[in-house]
């Protein structure tokens, strides 16, 4: 083979080989900064979600029904989410766990995903009859 | 057959020219492929980065408006300087009209009449502003008022009516008030809220305003011209059984202008609990301030909707457009109902 051509060969090699790095850094920094953004909107509207559903006592109401029911009149069609909520009660032991609620769609993995949790009191009159933790995950569907 | 004047094979150097020209073509090719390439990538970077600045931009401002539960902070809106305050402690300043009577209701004033007027007069006038708080009770027959924009004497002249509706601008002739048509300011009065009423003449022009106590003073909301009246000396409030005025002022209008000090403002009172008097009052800001307090460069828009896709409130600049658009929603609770809060900026 001449060896103008080897030379043209090498070339192109070279330059292929540093488009191929830029594109790939380009698109793996882009997907990032989407994924960023995105994490950030879902743990956001985590939180909002679980603090509606204290401020309007359906983590409180212990009411599975209920709390699926705000839920599906408020998210978005394109966004699914998973609720998990335990309720415990406090002794002479500590805590112990009384009740579990899990709610939702099941996790599957996805791209971009946020969980947000929340700490709550149950309460019956002015006494907490049970303490509870909420836990969110909200991924796009 | 004829022959060939061409050698039938290359010399090595003719050769290894034509490979050196392929290669500088090649070459060539693939340098404007590789800038073209760069630039793509470039400006998409660019783009990408621009879209992330907008919907952090766009999160931030709806973490304001759901969790800024302070109260918001007004300049001298409108500017005023006061002749005179009075909180109707030095009543024997003030007259009832007719067969009223008015007394200390709390640190406020109230009639115990079934309507009345509370005047005084001063010194002739043509361009003043008069202001008061006024708790709000509708009852039968109208709001409380605002009056002497400029009267003549108590029974006649302009006024300023806070009605369940909003703001009206009324005539008083005579005595009998009525409304103007179409000096209407539509916004939310709750009953038992106390509210600042603020009248303006001059000349001709007469304006009226209202907002929530503790709220940002906005722009005027009713600018009529109307011929009668255009000078006068009365000035007072008018009310009826239920209802409280308090901290009377005249004055003038001064040169400050705007809410350039307001420092935070949101819709909640508090966290994730709308506010339908904040909301009133971050409405109530101009356009740029509304941007400057929400940290956003770009044109944006903001919508509160019910569960039914309902708009309940919307603001910002509603005919912007692009091609680059970030959509955020959140949630939030207004009167005991889960609402939604959408922010949209325009890149």
């Amino acid at each position: 083979m001449a060896r103008g051509f080897v030379f043209t060969l090498d070339a192109l090699l070279a330059v292929v080989v540093l488009l191929g790095a830029a594109s790939g850094l380009y698109l793996f920094s882009s997907s990032s900064e989407e994924s960023a953004s995105d994490q950030l909107l879902f743990k956001r509207q985590g939180e909002d979600l679980l603090a509606l559903l204290d401020r309007q006592g359906d983590l409180a109401s212990m009411n599975s029904t209920r709390i699926n029911a705000t839920l599906n009149s408020v998210v978005p069609a394109n966004l699914e989410w998973q609720l998990a909520i335990d309720y415990y009660t406090y002794g002479n032991s500590g805590f112990s766990k009384n009740t579990s609620l899990s709610l939702g769609a099941n996790f599957t993995a996805t791209k971009v995903y946020s969980a947000s949790e929340r700490a709550f009191l149950v309460l019956s009159g002015r006494f907490a009859s049970y303490y509870g933790i909420a836990r969110m995950t909200v991924w796009s569907g | 057959m004829r022959k060939s004047h061409l050698p039938s094979r290359c010399s090595r150097g003719q050769s290894f020219a034509i490979d050196m020209v392929l290669a500088v073509m090649v070459f060539s090719m693939l340098f404007v492929f590789f800038v073209q390439s760069w630039q793509t990538s470039v400006t998409g970077a660019q783009k990408a980065m621009k879209k992330n600045r907008m919907e952090f931009a766009a999160l931030s401002a709806t973490d304001l408006l759901l969790k800024s539960s302070g109260s918001a902070v007004a300049g001298a809106a409108g500017g005023f300087a006061a002749d005179f305050t009075d909180p109707f402690d030095s009543i024997s300043a003030w007259s009832a009209g007719g067969s009223g009577h008015w007394s200390a209701d709390g640190a406020a004033y109230s009639t115990d009449t079934w309507e009345s007027n509370l005047y005084r007069a001063g010194a002739q006038s043509n361009d003043y502003i008069v202001m008061a708080k006024v708790q709000f009770n509708e009852g039968t027959g109208g709001g409380p008022v605002i009056q002497g924009v400029p009267g003549t004497n108590y029974v006649n002249g302009y006024c300023c009516r806070l009605v369940a509706t909003g703001l009206q601008m009324t005539q008083l002739t005579n005595g009998a008030a009525w409304a103007i048509p179409g000096a209407v300011y539509s916004g939310t009065v709750d009953a038992g809220s106390w509210y600042h009423v603020k009248a303006y003449a001059n000349g001709t022009t007469k304006k009226c305003k209202y907002w929530a106590v503790g709220g940002i003073e906005p722009d005027w909301q009713i600018n009529e011209s109307r011929s009668g009246f255009t000078s006068g000396e009365y000035y007072g409030v008018y009310g009826k059984i239920g209802v409280k005025f308090d901290d009377f002022q005249k004055g003038t209008e001064s040169a400050s202008s705007g809410n350039s000090t307001v420092s935070m403002a949101g819709f909640a009172s508090l966290p994730y609990k709308l506010s339908s008097a904040k909301i009133a009052q971050f409405a109530a800001l101009n356009y740029t301030s509304q941007k400057a307090l929400l940290g956003i460069q770009e044109q944006f828009s903001y919508h509160i909707e019910d569960t039914s896709g309902t708009i309940l409130y919307e603001g910002g600049n509603l005919t912007a457009y692009s091609k680059d658009i970030v959509s955020i929603t959140r949630f939030a609770v207004l009167n005991g109902n889960i609402v939604k809060l959408g922010v949209k900026i325009y890149g």
